[in-house]
């Protein structure tokens, strides 16, 4: 069974003459670290946010964990599905300081101080508890962010665009370093980008994204020269 | 929120720079404008500034350090209790209103499927146009004691002269500071941050609650100290209603006892009222400068009203008709009465053109020194130029009574000659407004890169010049909106001009008050229409142009 299991969607924004996306299938194994790369425009952030559910798809069926949360009359608002969401701008809380961004919405008690405890060590920002997110730095900001999905253990984590707002240097540390976090809390990650030294960097596997179809890449060791090219 | 630009000054090194007098500058002078100081035109006009605001002002305290112990006991025990009890009270009842209404109507607008909101958008900000004791008269022909349903019904349906009534009608016409702040940053407000409190398991009712409405503080915050600060100052409302606050009673301890020395020290109580709402508002502030993070932009998601739908919409509707449908529509309808009557004759003209006689000038003198004032901020910074700053901004804060009074003190005693003259207003008028020109002028010029003054200077323009030649061509747009900001501001001006006025100077806003205090309601009507045309006009030039 697919963890995630996208079938045939097409979505149109009201307003806009050409769909965002159309037929679009894709299926993600439990575990796996999958980038979806393309040029922007071609609809992978829709995706994204249709799996996430910020957006209702006109047609086709998506599932989590074999249950399915939007499609045949059925949609499960975002709040209740478990998935874990990186925004391009992280959007961190700006008047909360890291503890309570990350333990936003968590319930109150030891349990919750502990793991917090723990995904502030995991992403090494021990120290940073009582800072407020404008005296972070932009790497800084990332790992909040990413401790923020993680730490409410969700089905999927959804990364839109992660790097696009570092620099050159920073942005190959924190390739490491997400791959790093991801790997060892084990989760399934599906990461949108379009940069191709993002997601050979990041991912397990790749997926290519043109407009209107997806082609289904091999395992990321046989590919990676053939993209490199 | 301003950002002061740092410079760099590598172009040329500091000790080769000419200054005041053309000597070379101190070292310690070139250290408190870390290496960059202005030329001496932009120092004067800031010193010519900052003397118009801190005179009268320091005046209003002296006086009342020389009232003399006796006097401040009696008032102490007497007057001020009342009246601090009075404006206290109605100061925290209408600013807690205005903030109910002002973020409920904020977020109806911006967030929510409600019908008709692209219209409804625009009534909402309408009652900034009208002034609050133009609305109260209009209130006052219908609801009060001797109104109109007062005729059809037999008997006044409510207690109008009563703190109620007061409150209410305060609310009504001060909300829209509240509502546009609210709605500007509901707007800014990135769609990301309700998405992540969603994908954190939040309901949305609980997203509004949790991330909405503290993102929103500062813009609420804001708001409501402008409310705060317009309770104090107001003068028109409060008198036509009756109700004694400070600045009524200020009022009537200059020109029904003519004691100067007492109405400077309730003055002094006043403005160390508006003190303490303005320390309220930086202490608040600092720190808490919600940076929006950079990033894609996505339009926010409203919310279906389902069931709600009629009743919000009934709600929107009460307030517009109250604040704006029923005063303009009393208004015509009174004006017409008047045009009847024979109202609509010379004297009205003359009415007018004294209100632009004072509101013209002011305007001019307004931009003419929001201008360098503002470059001096901007591209010389320094402990001076920011204090000049500050204590030019302060001057929003002070109600025109005290204002008035000040420049009665300095006038009568260093500037006989233009006393009584239409001069003194004007006078006034800037200390008032001149903070909202130099907002304006500020405003253009951060979106005009330092790079342009150096590239200037580069091509051997002198520094004084740079601001002449290059800068204010770019920045005129803003520079004559603030002007258009302050004509207006000055037009509705009402308790500086009621004091300061020649004998004989009436303009419209002196007009309507006199003729509303004394009950002639359909002849108030006609010169309150022509202020609040002649105040839109302005208005929606400027909303036009932006």
């Amino acid at each position: 069974m697919d963890l995630i299991h996208v079938e045939k969607v097409s979505k149109t924004y009201p307003g806009c003459a050409s769909p965002a996306l159309e037929n679009m299938s894709l299926a993600v194994e439990e575990g796996e670290i999958v980038a979806l790369l393309g040029a922007s425009g071609c609809g992978k952030t829709t995706l994204l946010r249709l799996i996430a559910g910020f957006e209702r798809p006109d047609q086709g069926e998506i599932a989590l964990q074999g249950r399915t949360v939007a499609g045949d009359g059925i949609f499960v608002p975002p709040e209740r599905r478990g998935v874990g969401m990186v925004f391009q701008d992280y959007a961190l809380f700006p008047h909360l300081n890291v503890y309570r961004n990350i333990a936003f919405g968590l319930p109150r008690g030891r349990k919750t101080e502990a793991a917090v405890a723990d995904m502030i060590a995991m992403v090494g920002l021990q120290g940073f508890e009582r800072r407020l997110p404008a005296e972070l730095s932009g790497g800084q900001q990332q790992r909040v962010a990413l401790a923020r999905a993680l730490v409410r253990d969700p089905v999927v984590v959804l990364l839109d665009e992660p790097f696009s707002n570092l620099d050159t240097e920073l942005r190959g540390h924190m390739r490491q370093e997400v791959r790093r976090l991801l790997r060892n809390t084990q989760a399934t990650a599906l990461l949108v980008t379009h940069d191709r030294e993002d997601a050979l960097r990041v991912a397990d596997r790749l997926v290519l994204m043109d407009r209107d179809r997806t082609d289904q890449m091999p395992e990321l060791c046989c590919i990676k020269e053939t993209v490199i090219d | 929120m301003a950002i002061p630009i740092h410079r760099q000054t590598s172009a040329s090194p500091p000790s080769t720079r000419r200054c005041l007098l053309g000597q070379t500058p101190s070292r310690r002078w070139l250290g408190v404008w870390r290496g960059n100081p202005p030329s001496w035109d932009l120092l004067l006009a800031a010193l010519l500034a900052v003397i118009l605001f801190t005179a009268p002002i320091g005046y209003v305290f002296l006086r009342a350090l020389q009232a003399g112990l006796d006097r401040w006991q009696v008032l102490l025990r007497t007057r001020v209790p009342v009246l601090l009890g009075n404006t206290l009270i109605l100061m925290g009842t209408v600013t807690a209103g205005a903030i109910v209404i002002g973020v409920t109507c904020a977020f109806l607008i911006e967030r929510t499927d409600l019908p008709g909101r692209r219209v409804l958008q625009t009534l909402l900000a309408m009652p900034l146009i009208i002034p609050p004791y133009v609305g109260a008269l209009t209130a006052i022909i219908v609801l009060g004691p001797t109104g109109l349903l007062r005729d059809l019904l037999g008997r006044a349906p409510i207690r109008l002269y009563s703190f109620g009534g007061v409150a209410a009608l305060l609310i009504l016409f001060t909300y829209p500071y509240i509502y546009l702040m609210t709605a500007a940053a509901l707007r800014r407000l990135n769609r990301s941050f309700e998405e992540a409190a969603r994908s954190c398991g939040l309901s949305y009712h609980r997203v509004v609650m949790r991330v909405i409405l503290p993102m929103l503080r500062p813009a609420i915050g804001a708001g409501a100290v402008l409310v705060a600060l317009y309770v104090l100052s107001d003068f028109g409302l409060v008198s036509l209603m009756r109700y004694d606050t400070f600045t009524r009673a200020i009022y009537f301890q200059m020109t029904g006892r003519f004691d100067r020395s007492g109405a400077a020290v309730l003055s002094t109580l006043l403005i160390t009222l508006t003190l303490g709402v303005l320390w309220f508002e930086v202490k608040t502030r600092t720190g808490k400068g919600y940076a929006q993070t950079v990033g894609t932009y996505r339009p926010p998601q409203r919310v279906p009203l389902g069931k709600l739908k009629l009743p919000a919409l009934g709600f929107v509707l009460l307030i517009v008709l109250c604040s704006v449908i029923l005063p303009i529509g009393v208004l015509l309808y009174w004006g017409a009465q008047g045009v009847a009557r024979g109202f609509l004759n010379a004297d009205l003209v003359r009415y007018l053109t004294n209100s632009l006689r004072i509101a013209a000038p002011t305007a001019v003198v307004a931009m003419a020194l929001a201008v360098p004032v503002a470059y001096l901020r901007s591209r010389h910074p320094s402990s001076i130029s920011r204090g000049v700053d500050r204590i030019i901004s302060a001057g929003y804060a002070l109600p025109g009574v005290i204002v008035a009074l000040g420049v009665i003190f300095i006038f009568n005693r260093y500037l006989p000659a233009l006393y009584a003259t239409p001069g003194m207003i004007v006078a006034a008028c800037l200390m008032r407004f001149l903070p909202q020109s130099l907002r304006s002028a500020d405003a253009s010029l951060e979106l005009v890169a330092p790079r342009l003054d150096e590239a200037a200077r580069g091509m051997g323009v002198r520094a004084g010049l740079v601001l002449w030649k290059v800068i204010l061509p770019i920045i005129l747009p803003g520079v004559l909106a603030g002007g258009a900001l302050v004509f207006v501001s000055t037009m509705k001006e009402l308790p500086a001009t009621l004091l300061l006025r020649p004998a004989g100077l009436d303009t419209l806003a002196v007009r309507i008050w006199m003729e509303a205090h004394e009950g002639f309601y359909a002849a108030a009507a006609l010169p309150a229409l022509l202020l609040v045309l002649s105040s839109a006009l302005p208005l929606s030039w400027m909303i036009r142009r932006y």
